[in-house]
């Protein structure tokens, strides 16, 4: 009769739970890791969609709505509502990434919007000048072209 | 013949110039000149005023915070609360070196000021003088250097503490 190998001795499960709890133990902090890597701190969002937020206001885009988003998410965040937060940043993030599309274009159609306007408001003084004395005399003329014009002949 | 006078032309050329000059001014000057941030430490109706002369240790203390920006983009503020005596109030350039009590910070649009309840705690141990200050510093989030710095703001208010 053959025996098999004593592996359900009393030695050699508590062998086996040793290494169980060894290995445990060890990767622990690696499997933390991984899961605080996938779960962002909500403070280092926050602070990082603030960034791109103020990058985007100094070139005059207006960030009415993700500030918005932001305050409520910073206000969640002092509560202790981390999961609400999280959704609001969320909604700030999609609302940023939108602005950032179309950045270089309001940025253009503003710029193009603001030199033309002046370049019109330079342009005032010239067109008066050359303007104003024609449609003076035009108007002048008009208003009387009705007159008549009469020769009178003075006696010699 | 000469229909529109000289003199009257130069005139009306004369305020066209003008005119257009301080449109144009008007147009590309920066929109924040002078930028600026501000606090205020306001009494627990939210008003400059009503002030206590007495706080009691250990308990705590409401107050009101204005925060107002004019910096020409949203700010990150933060408002830290510190307890101290005269020796360790703040300057101009730099915080005062105790250790804060309490922060509360908050985000306030380019243009626009917050202002929110606090209830700032008395230590059991308060520093041993016989007024204490209540300084509040405020320190802005710097997307630059990505930490916060003191923007040399401050306020404090000089309170008698009542041991119970």
């Amino acid at each position: 009769m053959t025996r098999h190998p004593v592996v359900s001795s009393p030695r050699s499960a508590r062998y086996l739970l040793t290494t169980s709890v060894l290995v445990a133990v060890l990767a622990a902090p690696a499997l933390l890791h991984v899961a605080n890597a996938e779960a962002p701190d909500p403070y280092s969002k926050l602070y990082e969609l603030y960034t791109r937020t103020v990058r985007l206001a100094s070139q005059g885009i207006d960030v009415g709505g993700v500030v918005e988003h932001l305050s409520k998410a910073l206000k969640l965040l002092e509560l202790g509502r981390y999961t609400e937060a999280l959704e609001e940043l969320g909604r700030a993030e999609g609302l940023l990434s939108e602005l950032e599309l179309g950045a270089g274009g309001t940025v253009l159609r503003m710029r193009l919007a603001r030199y033309g306007t002046a370049a019109a408001l330079a342009s005032v003084p010239l067109a008066t000048y050359l303007l104003l004395p024609r449609v003076y005399v035009y108007a002048w003329y008009r208003a009387r072209r009705r007159w008549v014009v009469v020769v009178e002949r003075t006696r010699r | 013949m000469n229909v529109l006078d000289g003199e009257v032309f130069a005139v009306i050329m004369a305020v066209t110039i003008v005119g257009s000059a301080l449109g144009i001014a008007q147009l590309l000057r920066p929109e924040v000149s002078e930028p600026f941030a501000a606090l205020g430490l306001l009494d627990r109706n939210c008003v400059i005023g009503d002030y206590p002369e007495y706080v009691f240790a250990g308990r705590e203390v409401e107050f009101c915070i204005f925060v107002g920006n004019r910096m020409g983009y949203p700010l990150l503020a933060r408002v830290v609360y510190k307890l101290g005596t005269e020796a360790d109030l703040p300057t101009n350039t730099t915080p005062s070196g105790l250790k804060p009590l309490r922060n509360f910070t908050v985000l306030v649009p380019h243009g626009g000021n917050e202002t929110f309840r606090v209830r700032l705690p008395i230590p059991e141990d308060p520093p041993e003088a016989d007024r204490v200050a209540i300084i509040v510093e405020l320190w802005l989030y710097d997307p630059e250097r990505g930490g916060w710095t003191y923007s040399g703001r401050w306020n404090h208010l000089y309170v008698r503490v009542v041991r119970v």
